[in-house]
């Protein structure tokens, strides 16, 4: 199995899932037709829920991201949570710049419906999403 | 101040292209980080909505004055974006209920409505979530502005305007 690795654009994330279970989402989320986009990342990770061995770390750090992308973001941690719920740890790290109560408070909304350990963290200041 | 007035048809292209030079233009007048980003994203999801009823069909039918329009302006310091476009009496009927329903919850049933909404249920096939018009209205905290004109027994005029304080 390989890694997922895609290189971000003006209206989609970059995303490099890495086999040992580091995952990382970074930029924007705000395409037209989301399924399109996030469908190969999808079965990417079902291939992952049977190959997995060792402890998922995900980190994600949106600037925007729309509302059918959150959809998708949620079926991402629905495969997340059966891979954790098979004894394989997964963990989220959920970033929003300091100001960002609505990226904050999506954060909160994930931790509300998703059976996984969301840590919520403001971004470092030099760290710049664009 | 205008930001943008446009008046046309749609596309992807212009989509990205409003999108761009509106945010140009928010990086030049807005300083809070908070508040260029809401307006960014309220824009993104009212374009989308937009893009998701339109229909060339209905487009075809009405004159230059009810084409598609999107207009974002600043007065005081509150943004405002405003968007038109012809619809059908069905499609009319479905949106007068929907936003009389979220103008009509508290802040609190907004966003309970939306974390249900995220984790039940299911994107068309289009790809609209039906969140667009609940995360609106919980971002702006404020009542969607609506009317519709009746242009003939089966076609509106549908306008709808989002405030956004500073």
């Amino acid at each position: 199995m390989n890694s997922f690795n895609l290189e971000a654009t003006p209206k989609t994330p970059q995303i490099a899932f890495d086999t040992n279970g580091k995952f990382l989402m970074r930029g924007r989320s705000i395409p037209e037709n989301s399924i399109e986009f996030y469908q190969p990342v999808l079965d990417w990770l079902a291939k992952y829920q049977d190959a997995v061995t060792g402890a998922t770390e995900v980190e994600i750090k949106l600037e925007y991201f729309n509302t059918s992308s959150s959809k998708c973001i949620v079926e991402i941690f629905r495969k997340l949570e059966k891979v954790n719920q098979d004894g394989h740890p997964v963990k989220v790290r959920w970033y929003y710049e300091q100001e960002d109560e609505d990226m904050y408070e999506s954060g909160e909304d994930f931790q509300e419906i998703i059976r996984l350990p969301i840590e919520l963290i403001v971004l470092d200041e030099e760290e710049n999403l664009d | 101040m205008i930001l943008c007035d446009y008046r046309g048809n749609l596309s992807d292209d212009l989509f990205n292209d409003i999108l761009e030079r509106t945010e140009q233009k928010l990086l030049g007048i807005e300083h809070s980080t908070r508040i260029r980003k809401k307006v960014f994203s309220i824009l993104v999801e009212v374009f989308q909505n937009l893009h998701h009823h339109y229909q060339d069909e209905l487009q075809k039918k009405v004159d230059a004055k009810h084409q598609v329009r999107l207009t974002i302006r600043k007065s005081g310091n509150q943004y405002l974006i405003f968007s038109a476009n012809p619809v059908s009496y069905d499609q009319a009927q479905s949106l007068r209920n929907r936003i009389d329903i979220l103008n009509s919850l508290s802040h609190y049933e907004i966003r309970e409505l939306y974390r249900q909404r995220l984790s039940d249920g299911s994107l068309s096939e289009n790809g609209g979530a039906g969140l667009g018009m609940i995360d609106i209205v919980r971002k702006t905290g404020e009542k969607i502005q609506y009317a519709f004109e009746n242009l003939d027994n089966n076609l509106s005029f549908f306008k709808f305007e989002v405030k956004i304080s500073a």
